[in-house]
């Protein structure tokens, strides 16, 4: 009997080995299968993701709630231990602030009575919908967040995110109460702007660390370090003059750009919903009809 | 004698606790910490789970197991679908063919192993979400995840030691 199982197992053993071999092979063949789809099809790899991304906000949202409580914590002690430091920065800063009040109000006035001269054609007005982060980047190379709030709070693919520091990134995937948000910094960003002092055009690419570049900037290139780079409205998808950040360095035609969002510190945003209604928005069942300018 | 329904169930939720584990790492590396330096954890801790199991139970996470695991790792985390799916079944297979090298080894060598298994999963994303998104990406936030999971690789793996003796004896 004993003699019996041992033959059997003899026999068995290879072909075992032999099936776990097939099974891996196969699931081997249906990853790369996956791979296929993403590349031919984006948008049916974008509805899957949405719908998980449904799936596991809330669940998210309940574990990354100590983990804030936590964060907290730690941010309380460290302002504490450079408090009278931060004080007297804050008074100056409020000094130099009220002057650019003045300035600001002046300027509005100004802009508004210039505008009637002109009959310029208003812009389009922007509403704001509020966001918690509830969850991060899902791997070394995704520049992405999670945030509870999706198609039924009035988000779409595309609208701009931002903090009161500055633009975050954009929607990339909807779910019904659920949306990721495409980092600035992701390889896959790309945001027409402009430097605000000269006026020039760029592309601003992310490429997964904490600094983006700009492309395409013109060859004969005036801007210089510390000069602001802003969003530039073209393409329709973004609203114009949304702060992102100011040039660290420019070498051999390359402008690093640092970002005004502290990454580590995102707890909220801000989606923007732009009447416009994105000019490259070419999917359909996605848009909403555009609003009365 | 027959087992019992409750044997059954009892045999099965102990057989499936490492899978369960992995599911929980995976969550876990998905929540926003907010901590100051902390990398993108990704798939680093599952990778600490898998490698574990493939080393001393083969058996208990199989390959249709972590193709689950990948592509929930993919759908959750935002990525290109079916990178993780691929990678994890690849360091799978390297794991399980290379196994016999670490059974029986001392722990610094199997922790060695998890540090060349992790640097390799972490140089094959890359490579795949590079090639995907025709574009460089940068290599820092990687390596900085791989040694995150390198450094939590003795606590997790303590743990595993001893719910392998608790539950799958």
């Amino acid at each position: 009997m004993k003699r019996r199982i041992g033959a059997l197992a003899w026999i068995a053993a290879p072909f075992r080995a032999w099936n776990q071999r097939l099974t891996l092979a196969l699931l081997g063949a249906a990853a790369i299968a996956l791979l296929a789809v993403e590349r031919t099809s984006p948008t049916l790899a974008e509805r899957a993701r949405g719908a998980a991304a449904d799936v596991i906000a809330p669940i998210l949202d309940l574990l990354s709630r100590p983990s804030t409580s936590a964060a907290h914590a730690i941010d309380s002690v460290r302002e504490l231990a450079r408090l009278r430091e931060e004080n007297t920065q804050l008074k100056e800063e409020q000094a130099r602030l009220l002057q650019w009040q003045t300035v600001a109000r002046r300027l509005d006035h100004e802009n508004q009575e210039l505008r009637t001269l002109l009959n310029l054609a208003p812009d389009p007005k922007a509403r704001f919908i509020t966001a918690r982060v509830v969850g991060g980047s899902g791997g070394a190379f995704v520049r992405s967040i999670l945030v509870a709030a999706g198609a039924r709070d009035g988000l779409r693919k595309n609208q701009a995110a931002i903090t009161g520091e500055g633009l975050v990134g954009r929607v990339s995937e909807v779910g019904d109460r659920a949306a990721r948000i495409l980092l600035l910094t992701d390889i896959n960003s790309r945001v027409p702007v402009f430097v605000e002092r000269t006026r020039e055009r760029a592309v601003l690419a992310g490429d997964n660390s904490d600094r983006m570049q700009l492309l395409y900037l013109p060859a004969d290139i005036t801007a210089r370090e510390g000069d602001r780079i802003v969003t530039s409205g073209h393409g329709g998808v973004f609203p114009p003059g949304l702060p992102v950040g100011v040039i660290t360095s420019i070498k051999g035609g390359v402008a690093l750009v640092q970002p005004y969002v502290d990454w580590e510190q995102l707890e909220y945003v801000r989606l923007v919903d732009y009447e416009l209604g994105g000019l490259l928005l070419p999917m359909a069942g996605q848009e909403q009809p555009l609003g009365p300018r | 004698m027959t087992s019992t329904f409750w044997q059954r169930l009892d045999l099965f939720a102990r057989s499936a606790s490492p899978f369960v584990f992995t599911l929980l790492l995976l969550i876990v590396g998905l929540v926003p910490l907010r901590l100051p330096y902390l990398p993108p954890l990704g798939i680093n801790l599952v990778l600490v789970s898998v490698y574990y199991w493939a080393i001393h139970r083969p058996g208990v996470l199989p390959a249709p197991a972590l193709f689950v695991v990948g592509l929930l790792a993919d759908l959750l985390g935002g990525g290109f679908l079916g990178v993780n799916v691929l990678v994890l079944l690849v360091a799978y297979a390297t794991m399980v063919s290379a196994r016999r090298w670490f059974v029986g080894a001392s722990f610094a060598i199997v922790w060695w192993g998890y540090a060349v298994v992790a640097t390799l999963a972490m140089l094959a994303t890359w490579l795949i979400t590079v090639l995907l998104a025709g574009r460089a990406a940068d290599l820092t936030p990687g390596i900085s995840g791989v040694l995150f999971g390198v450094g939590a690789y003795p606590l997790l793996a303590t743990f595993f030691a001893h719910a392998q003796r608790a539950l799958l004896r």
